[in-house]
């Protein structure tokens, strides 16, 4: 891994182009292919003349290793008042100095975009935050997303009730080998919620994080929820913070926030598609980049709330989080940059650490009593919340087909039934716990307000998911297509599961692709 | 149809600023580009172009640079200062200075078979 880090001076044209160039030695050295070194050379050059036209300074710095190239771009401010403008071809707030020198024609942020395969931009009053990341090797492929379910084989009682339940049909049980095809997973709770042995659990993956004065709790509402029942915040908050020096920031504040900035953009823009789905539900995004790509259009511009949230802090080295499910591990450590140390806590472990802090404080007395329960976040924002596996699957299906009932703007589409508050995770009742939690909500929010939280816009376009292909060579796949129709001909279409597979055309295809025993069926031969 | 940058030069009777760098004249050329915003040559000027255009400071250098380019062309005897030579010369960028317009040079090149 090289790294390295410069300088930008606010104004100063004739230095314009330095950073980039030094940058360029290096890679040059490296041997990276020359087409490579080109779109980097062109996404820091832009990145660096604005920090030089429009901003108080600042300071680049890049990340090397074998798979990409990670430019961070930071300066002082004032910030960018609108992104959404900003990366629009044409849009220019440059200074006619700059203009003068052939800059500023509102071509900067749209020619970084196009030379970098990712990249976030986060801006403040106090200063903009850019990130650009170059993919080195061509291969990897962003409509990639791995499977962060955990499956422990030995635990498995082969009732096969997750076979027939994953949305995506992923699992498979060939010869007492259970296993996810992780092309198809969508990282949900489903085989987390349905097995009774506790087979699939989160994938975790090594902690990151670093002693640092500041720790940063990032607290998902449902584990909230589970402290409000029986103590008051105020003071778990103080002893918390007391005990283990967590400052805690509520995850509602961005799902918040994605809201507002989403009313904003339909607000500001002409040529919104309708109806705008929110993306504050990992899974459902991976479920659409999969299933139903036609909608991936239709998807909100922003960051997912937990995505935005870990971006909020982007120099932290202590960040902690309690993923309530595979989904949001998988939008952290796909949108985590390589500066933050995040401290994945297991579910089961934060439950620990309430019981841990609560010890020293007082059981509420009595429990709250709730009036003017109202299921929606705000009367004016026309936002519709949909959720629970099976309701978004014909929310979705109707959406492709066109055949929604009534007019929708926004949509929130959680695959948990109450959103998080429904993952298998959370001990409470889903239902309870919301209205518990949107009550504290709503009195309490505004001590959250010092801190100034925004919307990310997501940059990088999403795309479809890239299945198997029967084959790479088009003639083989026709072939292998026909021989799977054959094949599932032959099988009986009960869809019971017993082989293994969750439908028999899934196992047809898996004879031909994975070379399965056609015998697997109980009933062939039997009948 | 590609073209040495001599050829270039001798047809179009420009001025050659920057020394003469062995063998930088023998590179040939088969596309241009014509802009005076840089930010659009660094997104649509394709690797080993000849640039045609009025902006003189020490940015265009940088563009070329990272836009890789081969050379460039100031137009309507526009003279770039001294520090932008040297650095071109530094670079190996070839800069040529013509008393034509921009639209007849691009003509002039079209004419020899140069595209954009």
């Amino acid at each position: 891994m090289i790294t390295g880090s410069y300088s930008v001076k606010k104004g100063d044209y004739l230095s314009g182009g330095q950073v980039s160039s030094k940058i360029k030695e290096i890679l040059s050295k490296l041997g990276i292919a020359s087409e490579i070194i080109r779109k980097i050379m062109i996404a820091v050059y832009e990145a660096e003349m604005n920090v030089i036209i429009h901003s108080y300074g600042g300071e680049i710095s890049f990340v090397i290793d074998d798979e990409k190239i990670e430019v961070t771009v930071k300066d002082t401010g004032p910030g960018i008042p609108r992104i959404d403008l900003a990366i629009q071809e044409g849009y220019s707030t440059a200074p006619d100095e700059a203009k003068e020198m052939g800059f500023g024609a509102g071509m900067g942020l749209p020619n970084i975009k196009k030379n970098s395969d990712y990249f976030v931009i986060h801006s403040e009053p106090t200063g903009t935050l850019l990130k650009i990341l170059i993919l080195v090797k061509s291969d990897k492929d962003f409509s990639k997303v791995d499977s962060y379910v955990h499956v422990t084989v030995e635990k498995c009682k082969k009732c096969l009730r997750c076979i027939s339940r994953c949305p995506t049909e992923a699992i498979r049980l060939y010869e007492n080998n259970l296993h996810i095809l992780s092309h198809h997973c969508i990282n949900c709770n489903e085989c987390i919620r349905i097995c009774p042995t506790r087979v699939f659990d989160l994938k975790y993956y090594e902690k990151n994080c670093k002693e640092d004065k500041q720790k940063i709790f990032i607290a998902p509402s449902p584990w909230i929820a589970s402290v409000l029942i029986n103590y008051s915040w105020e003071e778990f908050e103080e002893e918390i913070y007391h005990k283990k020096g967590f400052k805690i920031f509520p995850l509602a504040l961005w799902e918040d926030v994605l809201i507002e900035e989403t009313q904003r953009y339909i607000e500001n823009n002409e040529k919104v598609k309708f109806p705008l789905i929110l993306p504050v539900c990992p899974a459902v995004l991976y479920w659409i980049q999969t299933e139903y790509p036609a909608l991936i259009e239709n998807i909100a511009p922003y960051l997912g709330p937990v995505e935005t949230a870990i971006n909020s802090f982007p120099e932290q080295r202590n960040i902690s989080f309690v993923p309530s499910c595979p989904a949001q591990m998988s939008a952290i450590n796909s949108n985590k940059n390589s500066n933050m140390g995040i401290n994945m806590i297991p579910p089961q472990e934060s439950y620990e650490v309430i019981k841990d802090i609560c010890k020293s404080i007082n059981k509420k007395k009595e429990i709250d009593k709730i009036h003017n329960i109202d299921g929606k976040k705000n009367e004016s924002d026309g936002v519709i919340t949909v959720s629970g596996i099976e309701q978004v699957k014909t929310f979705l299906e109707n959406m492709e087909k066109k055949k929604l009932p009534i007019h929708i703007k926004t949509v929130e589409l959680y695959a948990c039934y109450n959103g998080c508050f429904g993952s298998p995770y959370w001990i409470e009742e889903p239902t309870m716990a919301k209205i518990i939690f949107d009550s504290f909500w709503k009195k309490q929010r505004q001590r959250y307000e010092k801190k100034k939280i925004d919307a990310i816009f997501r940059v990088s376009t999403i795309n479809s998911r890239k299945g198997v292909r029967l084959d790479e060579d088009v003639i083989v796949a026709i072939q292998k297509l026909s021989e799977i129709e054959k094949i599932n001909k032959k099988l009986p279409g009960y869809d019971c599961g017993v082989c293994g597979a969750p439908s028999c055309l899934n196992f047809a295809e898996d004879i031909v692709v994975m070379q399965k025993d056609i015998n697997g069926c109980p009933y062939l031969n039997k009948t | 149809m590609s073209m040495k940058l001599k050829e270039i030069c001798e047809k179009l009777d420009l001025q050659l600023l920057t020394p003469e760098i062995a063998g930088l004249l023998d590179r040939e050329v088969s596309e241009g580009y014509v802009s005076d915003l840089l930010s659009d040559v660094l997104a649509n000027a394709k690797k080993g172009s000849i640039l045609i255009t009025l902006q003189t400071h020490i940015n265009v250098i940088a563009v070329c640079v990272h836009a890789e380019l081969s050379a460039v062309i100031f137009i309507q005897n526009r003279m770039p200062e001294e520090n932008v030579i040297k650095k071109a010369e530094q670079e190996q960028i070839l800069l040529f200075s013509s008393s034509d317009t921009a639209f007849n040079i691009v003509g002039k090149l079209y004419k020899l078979g140069i595209r954009g």
